[in-house]
């Protein structure tokens, strides 16, 4: 089988996927960078000062809301490829709702306890114009967190349902009605930084309402009703989603300190610097979030299907797309930084002249950044949360802050060759912890998985059949099972090659893998029109038999398990024997 | 999949080795197509040496009962266990004659 053939469900998967995920990291690029130039133009530092000192709020909504959204997600996509269904939903369920909880406990509390809330955010000590506008803005952010929460959480799910330009589309609508109505309330209608806080508001319930509209009008696995949610799970998709979630409390920390150091270093010119690089760093690294958002529902599928192999593939592919991706936008933004600059306002020569050499230099360290936000989003997805963990530990803390204190030595010059170094000596370190805990993909044997893509013709049926039959006894199958998985196979392939596929271009990919409890699993995945082979109704025929059902029915009456579903774009099927 | 053909007077016996399955199952159908002369009286089809039946073989077991439900009989005999499992499952238990 060429190259190409053998390449085919991964490069349609990716592709179905990188695209929308690119469109809705640019919105969200764009979206926050417009929030910081219409706030920074129209309201100066009060609205800047305000909207920042509400960071360390936002950092713990991303921090609950990204760890239970990508966790859930992750388990999701497993369960999904292991024909557990109904678990599946109900874990959704039980994610949503314990989401909304926790956010509805947040916002009372929050708004309970609101002077002492402004007190930690470090308003307290702040001028009573900057106050008042933060106590404004902190009171409508946190009395809808669980909107923040439940939006953030379902656009995970819609991603691994085989909705992601529904996912997409509801984001990217978001977002911009976030930026439009900044537009509005903050330029036109002089509202302030609360009238940014209800841009932010409307523009989720304009996601949410997108996201629950595309549910009903298409169902999926995902519905809330019947309600009956899981909440075992939970907690274990917390720690799953932690290594994503944790960067946010991570960066919090830097943020205080590269502020304070940076004030001490060159006062309001190099935080603005600094400002204006973080914007412009959304840019660039969503870009490679987008990617490894693609790259999720993918990587998780597979290994739930314990195929290594297209795991790796999908890797691969997010590194070369991601990297592509990143280079291109970097290399746009190194050459016109002085432009970029002006964008955020900095025009003095000496300002611009430190700004452009900031921002060429912190862009040379975006490739190293790219390729561990991938790397983090791979090994969260394919069970090496240690990986993820370490990596994300590296780059916001254990590397970052002592480094921020040697290069605040630097001067104002060398301190911006913080952030590639930070990169490069994370992904270095990561890879000695790894080499040296040998902390690597043994989580399944290789051996006892079996793969193989067929082209649509019964040639290639007979060499399948016998690889599967040498497979199943290799590892110790009954006669029953061995007999039956072989039926399993040729029924179910000729079924799709006679009913599915419409011209010769079709493929089947085939992996059959011995669980834990003895039992064969067996995944198949095509390229056909949507066709459930489990679902044919017998057909009045002159036979007593209809023979295009009779061996599926074998295969019903003598499988432990069997499942389809219509996932990326190709029909997948589930038995177990 | 190997075919042995044995004719005693009105008697075709053809005895099976190997897969009857969508690839093979063809070669079945041609050979009883073949040897299926008006003068035989009983098909015996000794399934013996056969490893394995899907659909498609089915199929062409379920043909030549009905032809030799026009000219005679059939029997199919010897047939292992797995395979008389799929007979009992699909029901030919009820339209074969199983030794």
């Amino acid at each position: 089988m060429r190259r190409k053939e053998e390449d085919y469900f991964s490069s349609k998967m990716f592709l179905g996927q990188f695209f929308p995920a690119l469109i809705s990291a640019a919105a969200l690029a764009l979206g926050d960078m417009a929030d910081a130039i219409v706030i920074g133009n129209r309201m100066g530092v009060t609205g800047l000062a305000a909207i920042s000192l509400t960071l360390p709020v936002f950092m713990v909504i991303n921090l609950i809301m990204h760890g239970l959204g990508a966790g859930g997600a992750v388990r999701f996509s497993r369960q999904l490829a292991q024909g557990q269904e109904k678990e599946a939903r109900r874990g959704f369920q039980g994610i949503m709702t314990a989401a909304f909880l926790l956010g509805v406990i947040l916002a009372l509390l929050g708004n309970l306890l609101m002077e002492q809330l402004l007190a930690i955010l470090g308003a307290g000590s702040s001028e009573a114009e900057v106050y008042a506008a933060c106590r404004s803005y902190v009171k409508l952010i946190v009395t809808f967190i669980p909107l923040f929460f439940v939006t953030y959480i379902l656009n995970y799910y819609l991603r691994n349902d085989d909705k992601e330009k529904l996912a997409s589309f509801g984001f990217t609508a978001g977002n911009l009605t976030d930026i439009a109505l900044n537009i509005v309330f903050v330029l036109f209608l002089h509202q302030g930084v609360v009238g940014a806080a209800w841009a932010t508001i409307i523009g989720l319930m304009v996601s949410l309402c997108i996201y629950l509209a595309g549910m009903v009008k298409k169902k999926g696995v995902l519905c809330l009703f019947p309600w009956k949610p899981d909440f075992h799970g939970s907690l274990k998709c917390y720690q799953t989603g932690f290594s994503t979630s944790s960067q946010y409390l991570l960066t919090m920390l830097f943020l205080l300190l590269a502020n304070r150091t940076l004030m001490k270093m060159g006062g309001s010119l190099m935080v603005g610097v600094f400002d204006m690089i973080q914007n412009v760093s959304y840019f660039i690294l969503y870009l490679y979030e987008g990617t490894g958002k693609a790259m999720q529902p993918l990587v998780s599928t597979y290994y739930g299907e314990r195929n290594r192999k297209e795991c790796r593939r999908v890797l691969y592919k997010s590194l070369r797309f991601g990297t592509a991706a990143g280079i291109m936008v970097g290399l746009l933004l190194f050459i016109f930084a002085g432009q970029v600059c002006g964008i955020f306002g900095i025009h003095d020569e000496s300002s611009l002249k430190v700004a452009v050499y900031a921002l060429q230099v912190y862009v040379s360290g975006t490739l190293a950044a790219g390729i561990s936000i991938l790397l983090e989003t791979y090994y969260q997805s394919a069970g090496r949360e240690k990986s993820a963990f370490v990596l994300v530990l590296l780059r916001g803390t254990l590397v970052l802050l002592p480094l921020l204190f040697l290069f605040s030595k630097m001067g104002t010059y060398g301190f911006w060759w913080l952030f590639p170094a930070t990169e490069v000596l994370s992904l270095i370190l990561l890879y000695l912890w790894q080499r040296l805990c040998r902390e690597r993909e043994t989580v399944f044997d290789e051996e006892k998985i079996y793969y193989r893509i067929i082209r649509n013709s019964s040639e290639d049926l007979t060499p399948l059949l016998s690889e599967i039959g040498i497979f199943c006894e290799k590892w110790g199958s009954t006669a029953q099972q061995q007999y039956f998985m072989n039926m399993a196979v040729e029924e179910l392939c000729v079924a799709i090659m006679k009913h599915g596929f419409k011209d010769e271009r079709g493929y089947i990919q085939v992996t059959l893998l011995l669980k834990e409890d003895g039992l064969f699993e067996l995944h198949i995945r095509d390229n056909a029109v949507s066709f459930n082979p489990f679902a044919q109704e017998e057909k009045e025929t002159e036979d007593p038999f209809d023979f295009d059902v009779l061996g599926i029915n074998v295969i019903k009456k003598k499988g432990k398990e069997f499942y389809y579903r219509r996932y990326q774009g190709f029909n997948t099927l589930v038995v177990k024997i | 999949m190997t075919i042995t053909k044995n004719v005693e007077k009105e008697v075709l016996t053809l005895a099976l080795e190997g897969r009857l399955d969508t690839n093979t199952a063809p070669e079945l159908e041609n050979k009883i197509a073949e040897e299926l002369t008006a003068d035989i009286q009983t098909l015996i089809l000794d399934l013996k040496e056969l490893e394995y039946i899907s659909s498609a073989g089915l199929r062409v077991l379920l043909s030549a009962q009905k032809k030799m439900n026009k000219q005679g009989s059939m029997v199919v005999k010897n047939a292992n266990e797995m395979i008389m499992d799929v007979f009992q499952v699909t029901g030919f238990v009820d339209i074969l004659t199983i030794e």
